[in-house]
Formats: structure tokens, C-alpha cells, sequence
């Protein structure tokens, strides 16, 4: 899964639909995410999936009111979108994400 | 039609899942939350054999892969109503209806809740179960733990380490917890304990301000400050929906010996939810590995049973 940070966030989510997930690496739930993201990820090749690390990318997770680990949001040509949730999800409601 | 379907994605679930797979059986494991189970809220496993201190989460993880790459489908579905008396087992969720040979019950346990008023729209928004999880959203404020077992111990020590003040309330004055933890909880001068007492009320607006809490013994009530409240007064099962072609204890666990055979022919259970004495990590993936081999053999001879009777 794409790492973003800082310095490459503007320039990764730029085109098309990007999935970003902000967790820490001290969360269970950020961890247990990882293999439905890879599914998802390997299943819709369209959607660019990445994730912060929100205890070293502080700026970035208060810039998206990131409140609760893991929080998903989905950004669309480098735009923000309404598509945010946090917690443990399935690939089905990462799929209805972008639907 | 799948040949098991597996209800739960817990520790005895996904054993069960990879058993079923590598029997050669195609299986479905429905799961209404997320897989792991209670599992994914220790922090370091120390009695699981051959991998002392591995995260609950990683564990999960490990055991979630490793049904996945064996075949085993992993669907997240509320289950609606069960059919599990005749030969074709039906299972009925918000997204249709699975039919299977055989059937799995793993739906392992619940957190207990305190039964205060109210306490239900606090979940997730100042009540947490998991302190592994959630203790960092905690930092530098005051919480209370409610319990007096290993786990509410062991939360309140990671708590202390994070937190301003962290308080035990437990109803007696006895702790079932391992006393050499006890007494690391005890050395810790941010932790205060109200023992023989139980909350009352939980007091709050738009968050948890405090807690109300009444002495057992001469009645007093105390009001305490809080952010924050974590509940380990252990678990409880959830097999309603099973009842009653399933056969439950009065406690609700379903009867089952070691075998994980349950009245119902084709129909077996594993793990914590199975009546048993010893409820651990490993012996959820024995009755996972009990189940799986159970079903898979009552397959067989369904299958033998009706080529006789085909004769």
C-alpha cells in the first residue's frame, strides 16, 4: 500500500479516485484493515489506495478532522470528498465507499 | 450449496474455516462485525504455544490470511433467522439466504454491560472495551475501569500509563486478577480504587462527564469525574437467534460436549460460546479443529447414506 506523507499527499491524490486510510501503528484495527485494503485494491485497479500514518503525519490528520483510527476518506482529482468513515470495515462498505 | 457454513469470525471460526478448506469442503464464514474476534483487544498473547507475545491483532490477521489464501469465503452479513433442523441448513442475512450441508456455530462472546440506563449511547463515544485500542484517545485524562478480573487489571495498567488518573471500580473487595499484576496496578500513584461498589449512573450531555457510584455496604454515593470508562466485567453469549432448535444452557451457552456436537445432526459449535469449563485462545482453535473435522465426516456420511439408499 502506497505510504503518504507531507511531502507526497498533493501530488499522489491529483488524479482520479484515491482511497486514503489514516490509522497508527499502534492500532489493532488500522493493522487488521491492511489485508481488505490490499483485496480492495487488487480488485479495483482504478482506485489509488493509500494510507498516513497519523501519529507522524499530524498536520496531515488534523487538516482531515481525523479524530478515531482507522478513519477512511476518499478523495476525487485532489479533492476531498463527503466519503469518510472510520473503523473496522468490510471490502463490501470499502466498495460502497465508491460507489 | 456451500458444504459448511461457518458462523463467526473469531479465533474458533476461522480454525475452522481453514480445517473445513483443507478437508477439501468449500466453506462460508459469515460475520456480522469484523474477524479476530475478542482476540484483537490483547495486546500481547502470552499463553498461545509456540508464539508467546504476539498482538492480538497480528494473530487475527495471521489466521484471516491464512483461511483467505486456503479458499475459505469471508462475507460480512447480519444474520437474520437460521434453519438447522432439516438436511439443508439455511442461513438468512441482510443479503440473502446461504445454504449449507453443514453448519458452524462460533459466534464466541459479547462484552457484558454495566445494565445503567442509558448506557448504550455511550458505546464507542466515552465507553470502550478495549483499552489496547483505545487508551491512546485517552492521553493525559482521567478514565475509570469497572471490573476486577486479569483483563480489567491489565487495562487499567496500560491506562496508567497514558492517563492523568485512572480509577477501578470493582464490587467487591476481592480481585480475581493475577496478583503479581495487581500489585504493579497498586505501586501506581495516578491509580485510585472504589472497591465494594457499583455505578449507579453515568452522567453527561453531549460526552462522559462522570460517574455516580454507590457503596455496597453503607450505601454512600460518590460522584467521580471521568473522560472516559472502560467496562471488563467479562462476556456473555449471544445465541438468541439459535433458540430453540439449538439447545442453550441457562446461561445461554450452546450444549455441546468436547465433540462440538449440538442436538441437531450437521449442526456443531466451537468456542467460547460452546458450554465448557476452560475458555482460552487455544481452546478455541481445538474446538475449531474439533468442529471442522466433525462436519466434515458428517458430510462423508450423508453423502455414503444416500448412496446406500440409492441402491
Amino acid at each position: 500500500m502506497l505510504k503518504l506523507t507531507n511531502r507526497n499527499f498533493e501530488k499522489e491524490i491529483a488524479d482520479g479516485l484515491t482511497m486514503v486510510i489514516f490509522g497508527t501503528n499502534w492500532c489493532g484495527f488500522c493493522k487488521m484493515l491492511e489485508p481488505i485494503a490490499e483485496e480492495f485494491s487488487i480488485k479495483h485497479e482504478n482506485v489509488k489506495v493509500g494510507k498516513v500514518d497519523a501519529d507522524s503525519e499530524k498536520e496531515l490528520a488534523d487538516l482531515y478532522k481525523v479524530d478515531a483510527y482507522p478513519t477512511i476518506i476518499i478523495f476525487k482529482d485532489g479533492r476531498v470528498t463527503d466519503k469518510k468513515m472510520s473503523g473496522m470495515q468490510s471490502i463490501e462498505s470499502l466498495e460502497n465507499m465508491i460507489a | 450449496m456451500t458444504d459448511i457454513i461457518i458462523i463467526g469470525a473469531g479465533t474458533a471460526g476461522l480454525t475452522a474455516a481453514i480445517y473445513g478448506a483443507r478437508a477439501g469442503l468449500s466453506v462460508k464464514v459469515i460475520e456480522k462485525a469484523f474477524y479476530g474476534g475478542q482476540i484483537i483487544s490483547t495486546s500481547s498473547i502470552e499463553n498461545y504455544p509456540g508464539m508467546p507475545g504476539i498482538n492480538g491483532a497480528d494473530f487475527a490477521i495471521a489466521l484471516y490470511n491464512q483461511a483467505k489464501a486456503l479458499g475459505a469465503q469471508i462475507l460480512y452479513e447480519t444474520i437474520n433467522s437460521v434453519n438447522l433442523s432439516s438436511d439443508t441448513k439455511a442461513i438468512t442475512t441482510s443479503k440473502g439466504v446461504h445454504e449449507a450441508k453443514a453448519v458452524i456455530i462460533a459466534t464466541g462472546a459479547k462484552p457484558r454491560m454495566l445494565g445503567v440506563s442509558g448506557e448504550e449511547k455511550w458505546v464507542g463515544r466515552g465507553i470502550a472495551f478495549c483499552a489496547t485500542c483505545d487508551a491512546p484517545l485517552y492521553k493525559g485524562k482521567a478514565v475509570a475501569v469497572v471490573g476486577g478480573g486479569n483483563v480489567a487489571i491489565g487495562d487499567a495498567l496500560l491506562l496508567s500509563d497514558l492517563c492523568r488518573k485512572v480509577t477501578i471500580i470493582h464490587r467487591s473487595e476481592n480481585f480475581e486478577a493475577e496478583r503479581m499484576q495487581l500489585e504493579q496496578v497498586r505501586a501506581k500513584e495516578n491509580v485510585q480504587f472504589i472497591t465494594n461498589s457499583n455505578v449507579k449512573e453515568i452522567v453527561g450531555a453531549d460526552k462522559i462527564e462522570g460517574l455516580i457510584i454507590e457503596n455496597k455496604i453503607d450505601f454512600q454515593i460518590t460522584e467521580i469525574p471521568i473522560d472516559g470508562l472502560f467496562i471488563a466485567i467479562g462476556f456473555e453469549p449471544d445465541n438468541l437467534l439459535f433458540a430453540p432448535e439449538v439447545n442453550l444452557d441457562e446461561k445461554g451457552y450452546i450444549i455441546a460436549g468436547e465433540d462440538c456436537k449440538t442436538n441437531l445432526p450437521g449442526v456443531f459449535v466451537a468456542g467460547d460460546t460452546r458450554t465448557k469449563a476452560v475458555r482460552q485462545i487455544v481452546t478455541a482453535a481445538n474446538d475449531g479443529s474439533i468442529s471442522a473435522l466433525a462436519a466434515s465426516e458428517y458430510i462423508n456420511n450423508s453423502v455414503k447414506y444416500k448412496e446406500v439408499a440409492s441402491c
